[in-house]
């Protein structure tokens, strides 16, 4: 049934995720190589340059502004699919609670994994050539090791952010008057104790954060920045497991759809 | 006949306190259909809410053919809810499509039958259609189902009497003549002719449990008006 839930959730969101990024392709094309000379004649009449910082500006706000509406469409289709009357539907399907929250997840991740590459492939064409980028590449010198912990660390992080949400939803459900300012109260709420965990964990020195990053960013032990990566990978996929159990542990056993 | 619902102890008391099922004990026959009456607030929707695993007990459980509930038994329930339970955004061809992806006892033909009969365009979406018909589809996408057991929450609640003639209709010619319906309504007399068994709810108690025909034997009259007097305020 996996299967099922998983076609049904990608049926349902395909069309508006594939808008959201096209959007942000056309954006990058209009901003890209090809089409900095129209900006180059205008900054001869001296106000090319400022059009296009306004440009640039405008695009940072429409990147940011289209991977939080992302985001929050698989926030509220989380939310209207299981907890308003649409749950009566999905809770009575010959389903288990597991089944139901990993099709979407899987289906969320994807859709992050998709616009973060778009989002990249987005910000190359604005800024870069091929060939810059190659050249770059080349002088990070990075080894096979930081590719895979770089690749699980970003899924971890986007499971982590959209777990976030549907943790923070269910949470929200134990509030008899307003469940959506309830949800976002608990989004805010986990997002402080988060970090006060980690000032925490800081002060006790076992994960000595400021000392790591700086190493980090030496680039030059690959030992240190496996470690460094490990430790914020296992902190990462530790809260996203915290969070799922209580996602499921809410939808299985405190269920109360009006 | 076969137990095929069985309550035992049941209690459900809701954050803050409320009791609104308190150590209830019923059991449902198959191939009958059952009318779960009782006045608002008696406990009549979240007893159907526990039979289909959407309110975890306080106390006590609820057995369905020899489970609790969960994937096995929502297998065997086709569940209509007092709410609109589908997305607007769909086409009616989309969620029959859905119901026979999930459902293996879903009958796509006789929903397009029923859907045909009512001039119920497949292609429109159902943000598009009345709330009567978003209703009329739902009860079909219910009926279409070769369920053991057909769990109907107020499905005559709210609509016109020529709906309501055709919903009842719909749940006579459609059920599996094998399996039990659970009707629960306020609205005893449009049901009343169908009933084989009765339950009277009162503030989440069974305070009757009995077929339709004894009550009016024992009592001489309808059981809409023995309800009457039974829930007297």
């Amino acid at each position: 049934m996996l299967g099922n839930l998983f076609k049904h959730e990608w049926k349902d969101s395909w069309l508006i995720m594939t808008i959201l990024n096209v959007s942000v392709l056309v954006l990058s094309l209009i901003g890209s190589h090809s089409t900095q000379k129209y900006f180059e004649i205008l900054e001869e009449m001296d106000v090319g340059g400022f059009i296009y910082a306004i440009y640039i500006l405008l695009y940072a706000f429409g990147i940011i502004a289209l991977s939080l509406a992302a985001t929050f469409y698989f926030y509220v289709r989380f939310y209207k699919n299981m907890y308003t009357d649409q749950g009566y539907l999905m809770h009575t399907l010959p389903v288990n609670h597991n089944e139901l929250i990993v099709s979407k997840l899987l289906v969320a991740l994807i859709w992050r994994v998709i616009s973060f590459i778009v989002i990249i492939l987005g910000i190359m064409k604005m800024s870069f050539s091929f060939e810059d980028i190659i050249y770059m590449v080349k002088n990070l010198n990075l080894v096979a090791t930081d590719v895979v912990l770089v690749v699980i660390l970003l899924l971890g992080m986007a499971l982590y952010s959209i777990l976030l949400g549907y943790v923070s939803i269910s949470i929200g459900q134990f509030s008899a008057r307003n469940k959506v300012l309830a949800s976002i109260g608990a989004y805010f709420g986990i997002k402080i104790i988060a970090r006060i965990l980690r000032s925490f964990l800081t002060l006790i020195n076992i994960y000595n954060y400021r000392e790591l990053i700086e190493k980090f960013r030496d680039f030059d032990d690959p030992t240190t920045r496996a470690t460094f990566m490990l430790v914020i990978i296992v902190i990462v996929y530790i809260a996203c497991g915290l969070y799922y159990f209580i996602t499921q542990w809410i939808m299985k056993n405190r269920l109360n759809l009006e | 006949m076969s137990v095929l619902v069985e309550c035992r102890n049941l209690t459900k008391i809701y954050p803050g306190g409320k009791t609104a099922v308190s150590d209830l004990n019923l059991s449902i026959e198959s191939g009958r259909i059952i009318g779960l009456l009782g006045p608002n607030g008696s406990g009549k929707t979240t007893i159907i809410k526990m039979m289909n695993g959407l309110l975890r007990p306080t106390e006590g459980q609820v057995i369905i053919d020899g489970n609790e509930p969960g994937p096995e038994t929502k297998k065997i329930i086709s569940y209509l809810p007092e709410r609109t339970y589908l997305e607007a955004q769909k086409t009616v061809s989309d969620i029959l499509g859905f119901f026979s992806d999930f459902y293996a006892d879903f009958r796509p033909e006789r929903a397009r039958q029923m859907l045909a009969a009512l001039n119920i365009d497949e292609k429109a979406r159902l943000k598009t259609l009345s709330k009567g018909t978003k209703e009329k589809v739902q009860l079909i996408l219910v009926m279409s189902r070769d369920a053991r057991l057909y769990v109907l929450d107020e499905p005559i609640a709210g609509v016109d009497p020529a709906t309501r003639d055709y919903i009842i209709r719909t749940i006579i010619n459609n059920y599996n003549k094998e399996a039990s319906v659970l009707i629960c309504t306020h609205l005893i007399s449009d049901v009343e002719e169908i009933l084989d068994d009765v339950i009277f709810l009162k503030d989440g108690h069974v305070v009757l449990q009995s077929t339709a025909a004894a009550i009016r034997e024992e009592h001489g009259e309808t059981v809409d008006k023995y309800f009457r007097e039974v829930f007297a305020c």
